[in-house]
């Protein structure tokens, strides 16, 4: 017997695929069951999609401060400044990423880099 | 005693969206399960698709605008949610292992009933990219007009034809080297 595929012809009426008995009698009360307990997103948290914005936002501000603070500092602390990068190996950057609690800043640089 | 009926109204309504959303459950299951089936093929994993979708419309309900027929809205999730399972599924292995586990698992499969042609076209469109399977299964088994299709998948019309157009060739081709 010859067995082709005619996309042209008529689609088979006969459905292969079976389904246990009795599987959309109870489906729906199964389905509920387990709907009843999960809470519908209610738009009363719509502003949490705002939060990694804001976040973002945060660390952009912190960190136009702490440019500004260095700069600040920069003209008359200037000597005082440089020796503290010198003797500690911590830049103003460092600190300012330590006070976001970011411990891996060259994750940060390394991004920038790549991108 | 459970509601037969459901409208948009009740479903926005949080005093009677649970048992409007159950009387959709009721009247849209089948439907929703053929149009799963047809792509992931088992039950199993038809089982499992459809409760996600059911899940994700409920959980999504609040963001439905309405700028679409309800029942759209939801074959869209059913086929998103296909989609990501079939991506699931096979994330990146070739098509010789695809094709290998569709034929060994639909031949054993109590669930599956099709006669040797049926079984044969089965396994060939178990061998489709993902997306051309969906298409595939939409326009051959559900006649769907390119023009809906379109609106469904958020593709432009042409593609969906390039993309059924190619679905044909390869189920010919298959056809022909199992003959």
């Amino acid at each position: 017997m010859t067995r082709t595929f005619n996309p042209s012809q008529p689609v088979p009426t006969h459905d292969p695929f079976k389904v246990p008995e009795g599987y959309f009698d109870t489906f729906a009360d199964r389905m509920m069951a387990r709907i009843a307990m999960t809470a519908p997103a209610a738009p009363v948290f719509g502003w949490l999609r705002w939060l990694p914005l804001a976040g973002a936002a945060c660390v952009t501000a912190l960190s136009l401060f702490f440019v500004e603070v260095t700069a600040v500092q920069g003209g008359s602390l200037g000597e005082a400044s440089a020796w503290t990068e010198e003797t500690s190996g911590t830049s103003y950057e460092d600190q300012a990423y330590d006070y976001m609690m970011m411990a891996n800043a060259h994750i940060l640089t390394d991004y920038e880099s790549d991108y | 005693m459970s509601r037969s009926s459901y409208t948009l109204e009740q479903l926005r309504n949080p005093e009677t969206r649970y048992e409007a959303f159950g009387a959709m459950v009721r009247s849209l299951t089948p439907q929703l399960y053929s149009q799963i089936r047809r792509i992931v093929q088992y039950h199993d994993d038809a089982d499992d698709v459809l409760q996600n979708t059911w899940l994700k419309a409920w959980q999504n309900l609040d963001s439905f605008r309405g700028d679409c027929l309800l029942t759209t809205w939801l074959y869209r999730i059913a086929l998103n949610e296909s989609l990501s399972f079939l991506q699931r599924q096979h994330p990146a292995d070739s098509l010789d292992n695809e094709e290998g586990e569709a034929a060994r698992t639909l031949e054993s499969d109590p669930y599956f009933d099709g006669d040797e042609i049926e079984l044969l076209l089965q396994k060939a469109i178990a061998t489709l990219p993902d997306k051309q399977r969906i298409v595939f299964n939409l326009r051959y088994f559900e006649e769907m007009k390119y023009e809906h299709m379109s609106r469904l998948l958020d593709t432009s019309e042409g593609a969906l034809k390039a993309s059924y157009h190619l679905a044909v060739k390869k189920i010919e081709q298959f056809f022909h080297e199992a003959d």
